[in-house]
């Protein structure tokens, strides 16, 4: 019996070239988006995972920020030693140092200072050396196997020394590279013991937020008992006030990011959405699927009916036709298949998730996929099977010829859902790409472009030479520069209570910045490196920060700014002034936040050179500068970025969500033209009697085409009825994550409405231009 | 063997009733040849249909083999179509998709008959209707005849003791048309009640009742 079924499925889809081809194609498509996405989803889902313990790790949070005092966790070690089995901080180094192995130098960004029990909390296989006692004294580091490579190639790196901030440390340990879904990144590991010796004091200081805590948690103690611990611990040992501690569990903090975070982050919104496109467009294939079946059935009908005659039961034509459709989506499998096989590699790259299929853990995997076949097939296999085991047969077998007007309600339905979806894809696909558009655009208060941004070593010899060079248009220097997050400092005016100490985003610069970036002065006048006291008692605030300070005329306002003493235990008063200038609210920050109060103000301690250039010969300027920096500081690496650069990337997840989106809209959008185009075919074959009576009384060709594609205009006009409102609701809520963002105008809807109906009325056109063109003695003949 | 007692077929349009069959009453006995003649549209077809439980009378008594039948359920009905009762139709209905052989076969994969014993049936029947050498064809490459012919052995393949010809050879010239009544009258001989529905004078030779049916109304039987 089986195998007469699987006899008959065959010979019909080879039968119907046209149906099979583009029901497999629909679903091999809708399945590869499926598997790839699920793939990605799968990835994300799983950062973090590799650790063993991973249940039992949490970061400690002080309120929703992430980097907390150095002190906590050896005070908390020694209050409460059955509360943890472990407890390790960690303190990456946030800009990139020199390491030197004998005559090799490399500027290196992922080096983190780390207690010695680092090991016990986080799995990172060791080569080489001994966990235990690989960082148990000050002047050695541990590093990870590329960089061991990389520094020692054939050489056994242990014992070998590398050179540090001017420090020899001993290599005594080489562990596996950490791996990519890991919210942390390091390459070298120090004691922070050594950090002690640069310190000093700091380390005993209960306001230096600045170290990340980790602690692993023994099985029966809850993480609530361990928050109320560090409470108590907190005010066991200081007088600040700090934010409820809270426990956040290792594998949340790839999703729920934090303030102060340096944890590489995902979203989880749009591993959600992209999950959920990748069903939708999966949905449609399937869709496709059910209406092509449901429309092709008068080509069965004789069939069901000549076997009902013969005693054939209900359900058994319903397994029949099951069946059929599980074949059909195995056959989809494989196409799928072929097709992650070739577009994989790509995806991964653009991603940046290393993803593989994974066929490795081979059983596992093969049953998941044939299992999702066999959840197509029955999803879009059961109505069609439903409705073909129901005609009955006297009725199959009288009119095998007449056209199957039952059910062309709802295939007319399931098209109008088709492109709905599509529709609705396409304005989001458009709103996604005109936001990141905006972003990109927008006048940030300052100008961008053509501004390199590099280290600041022997900064004055630097400048001073730079100037000199023909690329160069202005150089100036920060602490900071836009695009990375302003740190928050303490500020008091006379107006304040004397206990209320607010904090507001700073930034330190050198004279000349706000030219160089061509950030625009509002009231008042920049800082001049003529006047000496603009370096030790001026401010310029923003807009934003005059507003919440409330002051109308905010020239020669008293403004007090605060720093940590000396010996790093508190603040102290840093720098007493007036302010001078108010610059305009220029975004320094990412366009999803709105503007906050900044405090600007002259210092010495700067990080980054400014540079401007000509727009010319950009390429010979930035050998310029690099000769430059060689000859003013030699031995140390030259690294640079161009500002709009990184302040694109500032967006990149959502440039990457509006690509993945773009590709899944067209997947979409093809599968639906792939349905509409099989059932134009058929439902053209279906009326060529009639276009060939027509034909004979004398309609034009035109007249043929309009009436055949009036149908279709009306199905996709119908489905922008429905797609707009529901899109325009959706894509506001998306919008609503940006301070700064475009409203969605008719334009979007006109735009992806006209799309949705140019591609349908191409889909179709080629059918029904055939049908009229077509001479009418041979349809009528053939009749 | 069938009993049909004041038997009403009628479709309700709005407030008229309009009656395909109307009081139809008829006893058929085992081993009947049974001709049921008439113009266009008397109801021929359904009457057939109504005998062969592809169809529900709308009132009246129905008697098979000694079983009331005019109440019976999706499957009881499969049943009968599997053990008693064979179908030939006007227009062939085979399957386009299998073959000459296939189609012979269908009936017995539904009758759940083993592997073996299908082949040695099929072969059987191959052989007495010499259609050996065209048993891997498909209906299209037949003639109409020949499509017949496999439409015939594959309604008495399962041994039916009726047999139901709704216009057997109404798309045949004579010279097939009298092979396919030969081929019933033998079946006949050999203990099947056959029951069809025919135009042709020449057809009804072949049988030893006529029944003649006008505007749903049972007009005359057996004449002769």
């Amino acid at each position: 019996m089986i195998k007469n079924y699987i006899k008959i499925a065959f010979r019909h889809l080879a039968k119907n070239k046209s149906y099979t081809i583009i029901n497999t194609l629909g679903l091999g498509v809708g399945l590869a988006a499926c598997i790839i996405i699920g793939l990605w989803v799968i990835y994300e889902l799983g950062y973090d995972d590799y650790h063993k313990n991973s249940e039992q790790i949490y970061r400690v949070l002080n309120g929703d920020v992430a980097a907390i005092p150095p002190t906590l966790a050896p005070a908390f070690k020694s209050d409460y030693p059955d509360l943890a089995e472990e407890v390790i901080r960690f303190w990456p180094i946030k800009s990139p140092s020199d390491i030197v192995y004998e005559d090799k130098q490399f500027a290196e960004r992922n080096i983190t200072f780390t207690d010695p029990g680092v090991f016990n909390v986080f799995t990172h296989p060791m080569i080489m050396g001994d966990k235990e006692t690989a960082l148990s004294s000050s002047h050695r580091i541990v590093i990870s196997e590329s960089v061991a490579e990389k520094y020692f190639g054939e050489e056994t790196p242990l014992g070998k020394t590398l050179n540090m901030w001017g420090q020899d440390l001993e290599v005594t340990g080489v562990f596996e590279d950490v791996p990519l879904n890991s919210h942390h990144r390091y390459d070298f590991l120090v004691p922070i013991e050594l950090l002690q010796t640069f310190m000093g004091n700091m380390m005993e200081n209960w306001t230096w937020s600045g170290f990340y805590t980790y602690m692993l948690l023994p099985e029966n103690v809850h993480p609530t008992q361990v928050e109320t611990a560090i409470a108590s611990t907190f005010d066991k040992y200081t007088e600040e006030d700090f934010p409820a501690p809270q426990l956040q569990p290792l594998n949340d903090i790839y999703f729920g990011s934090a303030e102060k975070d340096i944890a590489v982050t995902g979203n989880f919104n749009y591993v959600f959405i992209l999950a959920s496109i990748a069903i939708i467009v999966l949905v449609v294939a399937c869709v496709n699927f059910m209406n092509l079946s449901t429309a092709y059935s008068t080509m069965r009908k004789k069939e069901v009916g000549m076997r009902k005659t013969l005693g054939a039961q209900r359900n058994q034509l319903i397994g029949q036709f099951l069946g059929e459709a599980i074949l059909l989506s195995l056959l989809g499998l494989s196409v799928a298949l072929l097709l992650v096989e070739i577009t994989l590699p790509f995806f991964s790259n653009f991603t940046g998730n290393p993803l593989t299929m994974p066929y490795q853990n081979s059983w596992g995997a093969i049953l998941g996929f044939i299992g999702l076949a066999l959840f197509v097939g029955i999803l879009s296999g059961s109505y069609p099977a439903f409705f073909l085991s129901r005609f009955r047969p006297i009725q199959a077998l009288k009119d095998t010829s007449k056209i199957n007007s039952s059910g062309e309600g709802l295939r007319k339905g399931l098209v109008v859902f088709q492109f709905v979806i599509s529709t609705f894809l396409i304005v989001a696909a458009l709103t996604v790409y005109s936001q990141l558009n905006y972003m990109q655009e927008k006048d940030l208060g300052f100008s961008d472009e053509q501004v390199l941004i590099t280290g600041a070593e022997n900064y004055q010899a630097f400048k001073t030479e730079l100037e000199k060079a023909p690329g160069v248009q202005k150089v100036s220097a920060a602490q900071s520069v836009p695009g990375v997050r302003f740190p928050y400092y303490p500020i008091r005016t006379i107006d304040m209570a004397p206990d209320s100490l607010p904090t507001m985003r700073t930034l330190r610069i050198n004279p000349g910045f706000i030219e160089t970036l061509g950030i625009e002065m509002v009231i008042g006048r920049s800082f001049d490196e003529q006047i000496p006291t603009d370096a030790t008692q001026a401010f310029v605030i923003n807009q934003a920060a005059m507003n919440y300070l409330g002051w109308d005329d905010p020239i020669g306002k008293e403004l007090s700014w605060y720093d940590f003493s000396e010996d790093g235990s508190s603040f102290e008063i840093a720098k007493q002034g007036e302010v001078i200038g108010v610059v305009d609210d220029f975004n320094y920050a990412s366009l999803h936040n709105p503007v906050e109060p900044l405090v600007i103000h002259v210092s010495h301690d700067i990080n980054m050179t400014v540079i401007r250039l000509h727009t010319e010969n950009t390429g010979e300027a930035i050998a310029q500068i690099k000769e430059t920096w060689n000859s003013v500081t030699p031995g140390s690496y030259f690294w640079y970025y161009f500002l709009d650069d990184e302040l694109d990337r500032q967006y990149g997840a959502e440039q990457k969500l509006g690509q993945v989106f773009g590709g899944l809209t067209l997947l979409a959008l093809f599968i639906a033209c792939l349905g509409l185009f099989g059932l134009t075919t058929f439902s053209t074959q279906q009326r060529t009697k009639e276009i060939g009576i027509r034909k004979v009384m004398g309609a034009g060709v035109q007249q043929i085409i309009l009436l055949l594609n009036t149908e279709v205009v009306k199905m996709v006009a119908l489905s922008l009825i429905i797609a707009i409102p529901i899109s325009w609701y959706t894509m506001n809520q998306w919008l609503a994550d940006f301070a700064f963002r475009i409203e969605i105008g008719p334009g979007i809807f006109a735009l992806s409405g006209g799309v949705a109906l140019v591609i349908a009325l191409l889909t179709v056109s080629w059918q029904s231009i055939k049908a009229a063109v077509a001479n009418p003695v041979d349809s009528l003949r053939s009749e | 063997m069938i009993q049909l007692i004041d038997i009403d077929k009628y479709i309700d349009k709005r407030f008229q009733r309009t009656f395909i069959l109307k009081r139809i009453n008829l006893e058929v006995k085992e081993g009947d040849f049974v001709t049921i003649m008439g113009p266009s549209g008397a109801g021929k077809s359904t009457l057939l249909n109504i005998i062969g439980f592809l169809d529900d009378a709308s009132e009246g008594e129905y008697t098979f083999l000694s079983k009331p039948a005019h109440n019976l359920t999706e499957k009881q009905k499969s049943d009968y179509h599997k053990s008693h009762i064979g179908f030939v139709f006007q227009a062939y209905h085979l399957i386009d998709e299998l073959t000459v052989y296939e189609n012979i076969e269908m009936p017995l994969l539904y009758r759940k008959v083993k592997s073996k014993q299908r082949q040695a049936m099929v072969a059987e029947m191959l052989d007495k209707f010499n259609i050996v050498a065209k048993k891997d064809l498909f209906p299209q490459q037949l003639s109409g005849g020949q499509q017949q012919v496999v439409g015939v052995a594959r309604a008495i393949i399962g041994s039916p003791k009726l047999l139901l010809a709704d216009e057997p050879t109404g798309n045949l010239h004579s010279e097939q048309s009298e092979q396919i009544m030969e081929i019933f009258k033998k079946l006949n001989e050999d203990g099947v009640t056959i029951i069809q529905v025919t135009h042709s004078e020449k057809m009804v030779s072949y049988g030893n009742r006529i029944i003649n049916l006008k505007d749903g109304v049972l007009v005359e039987q057996d004449p002769y």
